[in-house]
């Protein structure tokens, strides 16, 4: 609202790469009438975009991170940590594209951590994967949460140990230990049938710190182990010896962290990759193959670190972090409100484990079946079980999720009940919360403000939720700029989904209505209802530009710079051509943005 | 499986209480308890909690809303005094205990509302500082005041930090800040706070570990941090969080091997802390009062523990589905009821009971303060009980809850701080900006006065004070 006309594009670091750190708010210029143009870059590709004018051309080269190894997200390796950041943000506020806080912490400056500490759920796989466990010991859902402050949870920036933290990674420790060495079974499993403490520190050293321990860690391990027998007095020394090894080195940094401790712009060891993949990826510390293929040395070569990257991607126990990614997206994490009983008894608490899994599901089909963003916004796949079933009017038994496809009233991920149901009052829908959330996630534009909160006493009985939104934020009201062609046409288009996501064809009697425009790049685009607008976000540039802009983000687990964003408009362009999302990963997970050491003293 | 060990660790724990009669002996609670840092030889310590509520109150700001909150009048509090309006005016509730109230009416945040006033209001209360980013996910530019008395009084130890209600993931927690950005997380669930309280206490938990392989373990842990903080290439954002390690670990070893034999949970509802041992009980929906009430004891015991001086309290987020009960019957979600419509913003349909519940709300609310306050008169020593060793502060998010406003922001502060505060009365402050007022409670709390850190202005609410 009331951003400043922007008639250029916006270069960055010389490479005729517009700043991209710019929402569709702001391309087409919420709030006012400006046309915007910028360019966009592909990942080292001429790209241009008109984005005014809708005018394209494409020349070669936008695939960009596969065209070379030293090819990085947005640039090249040895420009990567060049001035352009500081170019960019410099030009981008001059523009008044970037809003105001942009400096400092909230600009979206990376970190560039050395030490990115495992999120709460990279924690769990972490340790039943370490200490043999048939599941995640679900242990870390009583830690100190992390407080979210930007898209993603595993942002770099903000995982630290507080105290609260620490407390409770000891007590886990101390917890964990105890249920190995009380588990015979277990305790050789853990200890790969040794009984010999130097061979033991080994083999669960290297296992922790996904790399062989160093000299003076074997040591000092070693003689943790000896002092277990005099300090615990179990009479078992091994078993004493191991319990301090295990609750030691879950305490250990090295574990704690994922960490870059190589020098700066040099390619990460192959353990640090390892390590990166499979946190990025599967959201656990490698196995025992991948660390013995880094032994190998399969990924000290290029090709080598692909192929790793790529069986990583293509197996079927990964993917786990993607499916926490679409969550965190759409903000499924938040809770259902609750709805009035009288007028949905049939939606009850226990209908909403089986919602969430059906979500997880669907992602893990997106994720494993090798799709991408066409199939996120317009799939038919759903997950139902015969509780589930009558609210979307089709016919499942037993209480299993089982697949179904669902007709063309509900494409995708928009029209299920987990998203609907959440984004509705105890008795409405919510097209403001709806349009918004969409317009986030999908579409990349942060709002500014809170939404209206007018005297809702003014609204009219008989009022269709439709008339009475309009009435308070269409044209002619003081929100009718940023409402009118942008929140209120995506969350109308879900008004023949009530407040718990059943169809509906009445409100207050009369048809609801699902039709209307919405603005994007190429101006406005008409539309009868959700499965058409979903259509057309999904051939959208900028819902492309915004998947892969949130992919990226994601994968890197940090904030984004103008050259990362650059770089996206060439993974958007991708899959545009209907790449999948594991081929942008790959993409993403190849580039050296990913393998190389880059940030530095601060 | 945690909850496995802790159970058990519980119930030893209360075994051994049972065993030598402690469980049912009320014990002097402050005696002994060590002197540290910026406390001169011969100085009682004194102790703040700082608590936070949502959705703001009924407070008469709307022209067709009740005046149903302050005193009718500033000047003195009486008991009789306050019985007289106690039927329509919740701060009433508390005339029992009105010679140890202060009332503070006048006082506003100094940033207007940008973006959700709901998360800018929780970031500027203990902060006084302009919220930053956007929306819900607004934080503070500056450190709160708990932090700058913690750092004052007894540096590299958090303040405790505690929450009430179910964390919806929309705001959540937003009160306490270490910094610009750095927002503290808080305690949920009283039963984790109690077990980490237990493990200070003299015979159990973690003192006894301790002395066990525990040690070994810290210093093993802290000679790996110290080793890669030498390392010459750590950028400045990596040594701080290495740091921030490292005194989170040595700060375990501090308080362990600091702890006097004064702590205990002699006067804590035991059962009911059990109670919400299991699973999510701590968040179930209706229970934000009754964990309120026992997160303000486990802060006193936490004080008596000297595990710190300072603790802050957040009641709910606005937005994360709290219901309350009023006659047997549950109310809608008072996010909505703030609302006065049956949405979270303006789109529900109208609630013409909402300024009528909302105000019960409030009268809900103000009989959890006055708990605090009776629990804990009950803490005593020669020199009287813990409200004669520190303060309770009580505000909210919000002033005025139906418009969000963010004027005359309601604050109740009972206890003396060790005689620093002014009692029973009720004093207008005139329009001044909030950090005048945080400036003062850090005095109270004990923080000197050529303290180099200070909030705002750096200036303070005299009138507030028995004298400085």
């Amino acid at each position: 609202m009331g951003r400043s006309r922007v008639a250029k594009p916006i270069f960055v670091g010389g490479n005729a790469i517009a700043v991209a750190l710019v929402t569709l708010l702001e391309l087409v210029g919420c709030g006012d009438d400006t046309v915007v143009a910028t360019g966009s870059g592909g990942l080292g590709s001429g790209t241009h975009v008109d984005v005014g004018t809708g005018a394209t051309e494409t020349s070669a080269g936008g695939d960009g991170a596969e065209t070379g190894s030293r090819t990085t997200l947005g640039g090249s390796a040895a420009s990567g940590g060049e001035s352009s950041d500081s170019e960019g943000v410099e030009a981008g506020t001059d523009a008044g594209l970037l809003p105001e806080d942009f400096e400092g912490m909230f600009d979206g400056t990376p970190t560039y951590s050395r030490f990115v500490r495992l999120t709460h759920e990279q924690w769990e796989l972490a340790v039943r994967d370490l200490l043999r466990l048939d599941a995640a010991p679900e242990i870390a859902t009583e830690f100190a949460n992390d407080p979210r402050f930007s898209t993603f949870s595993n942002n770099e920036a903000y995982l630290s140990v507080s105290p609260q933290l620490a407390v409770d990674y000891q007590e886990a420790a101390r917890t964990l230990a105890t249920r190995v060495v009380d588990t015979p079974d277990l305790l050789a499993l853990v200890a790969d049938g040794t009984t010999d403490g130097a061979s033991f520190v080994t083999i669960f050293g290297r296992r922790a710190f996904r790399r062989p321990l160093t000299d003076a860690e074997e040591t000092r391990f070693l003689d943790l182990f000896a002092q277990g027998a005099e300090l615990i007095e179990s009479g078992d020394a091994f078993a004493d010896g191991v319990h301090m090894v295990i609750e030691s080195m879950l305490q250990s940094p090295h574990f704690l962290y994922r960490t870059e401790l190589g020098p700066e712009d040099e390619r990460l060891s192959g353990y640090e990759l390892a390590a990166k993949v499979s946190l990025a990826v599967a959201n656990t510390i490698p196995s025992d193959a991948m660390l013995a293929a880094v032994a190998d040395g399969e990924l000290d070569t290029e090709e080598g670190y692909r192929q790793f990257a790529q069986a990583v991607l293509d197996d079927p126990a990964s993917g786990r972090a993607f499916q926490s990614f679409y969550a965190q997206l759409l903000r499924l994490d938040r809770g259902f409100s609750a709805k009035d009983s009288e007028l949905f008894p049939e939606f009850t608490d226990d209908l909403l484990p089986a919602l969430d899994e059906a979500d997880r599901l669907f992602f893990e089909h997106l994720f494993v079946d090798d799709l991408g963003l066409r199939d996120f916004l317009l799939s038919p796949r759903g997950y139902v079980n015969e509780a589930t079933a009558p609210l979307y009017d089709v016919a499942v038994d037993g209480p299993d999720l089982r697949p179904v496809e669902f007709d063309a009233a509900r494409p995708g991920i928009y029209t299920r009940l987990g998203f609907l149901a959440r984004h509705a009052s105890s008795r409405e829908p919510e097209p403001l919360r709806r349009g918004i959330t969409i317009l986030e996630s999908t579409l990349c534009s942060p709002l500014p403000g809170e939404p209206f909160d007018p005297d809702n006493t003014m609204r009219q009985d008989g009022q269709t939720n439709r008339e009475w939104i309009e009435s308070i934020t269409g044209e002619g009201t003081c929100g009718g700029v940023c409402h009118v062609e942008y929140i209120n046409p995506l969350g109308f288009a879900f008004e023949n989904f009530d407040a718990i996501g059943a169809l509906r064809e009445t409100d207050q009697g009369r048809p609801v209505d699902t039709s209307g425009a919405l603005r994007f790049i190429d101006g406005l685009q008409s539309f009868a209802d959700a499965p058409e607008l979903l259509g057309l976000i999904a051939e959208s540039r900028e819902a492309h530009v915004c998947y892969a802009k949130h992919l990226t983000e994601f994968a890197l687990a940090r904030e984004l710079t103008s050259d990362d964003m650059a770089a996206a408009f060439g993974l958007a362009e991708r899959s545009l051509a209907d790449a999948s999302m594991k081929t942008l990963l790959h993409l993403i997970l190849s580039s050296p943005s990913f393998t190389t050491r880059n940030g530095g003293p601060q | 499986m945690i909850h496995k060990y802790r159970t058990s660790a519980l119930l030893g724990r209360r075994a051994f209480l049972s065993g030598t009669g402690i469980a049912t002996i009320g014990l002097p609670f402050l005696e002994g308890i060590p002197m540290r840092s910026a406390w001169a030889a011969g100085d009682a310590p004194v102790f703040g909690l700082f608590m936070v509520t949502a959705l703001g109150i009924v407070d008469g700001s709307q022209s067709s809303d009740p005046a149903a909150f302050w005193p009718p009048e500033t000047g003195p509090l009486t008991t009789v005094g306050m019985q007289a309006f106690a039927a329509d005016r919740c701060t009433g509730l508390l005339a029992d205990h009105a010679e140890r109230l202060l009332l503070v009416r006048g006082v506003d945040y100094p940033y207007p509302n940008t973006g959700d006033a709901h998360a800018e209001g929780f970031v500027q209360s203990l902060t006084a500082s302009q919220p930053v980013g956007s929306n819900s996910s607004a934080l503070a530019s500056g450190p709160s005041v708990d932090t700058l008395i913690a750092d004052a009084l007894h540096p590299g130890t958090d303040p405790l930090t505690l929450y009430a209600g179910m964390k919806g993931g929309f705001i959540d927690e937003r009160i306490s800040f270490d910094g610009s950005g750095m927002l503290r997380t808080a305690e949920a669930n009283p039963y984790v706070v109690y077990q980490r309280l237990m493990g200070l206490f003299p015979g159990s938990g973690v003192a006894d570990r301790h002395l066990g392989h525990g040690k070994s373990i810290n210093d093993t842990v802290l000679d790996e941090l110290n080793e890669l903080l030498a390392r010459p290439d750590l950028s400045g954002a990596d040594r701080r969080r290495l740091e921030q390690h490292f005194e989170a670990i040595r700060g375990i070893e501090t308080t362990i091997s600091s702890m006097a034999a004064a702590c205990s949970d002699g006067r804590l509802d035991v059962a009911a802390i059990e109670a919400l041992s299991e699973g999510n009980a701590f968040r179930r929906n209706g229970a934000i009062e009754e964990v309120a009430k026992l997160q303000v004891e486990l802060a006193a015991i936490a004080f008596a523990c000297n595990a710190t001086r300072v603790a802050t309290l957040q009641c709910g987020d606005a937005y994360d589905g709290t219901t309350y009960e009023l006659d047997g019957m549950t109310l809608p979600r008072f996010s909505y009821i703030a609302h006065r419509n049956y949405s979270d913003g303006s789109t529900g349909s109208p609630m013409p009971e909402a300024v009528d519940w909302h105000m019960a709300i409030d009268r809900i609310r103000m009989g959890t303060f006055r708990h605090l306050i009776e629990r804990w008169l009950e803490y005593t020593t020669e020199a009287g009980s813990l409200l004669d060793h520190g303060f309770a502060l009580w505000t909210n998010g919000l002033a005025d809850g139906y418009s969000h406003s963010f004027r005359n922001v309601p604050y109740i502060i009972a206890g003396n701080a060790g005689g620093r505060l002014r009692q029973g009365v009720y004093i207008d402050a005139g329009s001044v900006t909030n950090d005048r007022l945080l400036n003062t409670m850090m005095y109270a709390n004990g923080v000197p006065t050529d303290n180099a850190a200070a909030l705002g202005s750096g200036e303070f609410l005299e009138d507030m004070l028995v004298e400085r």
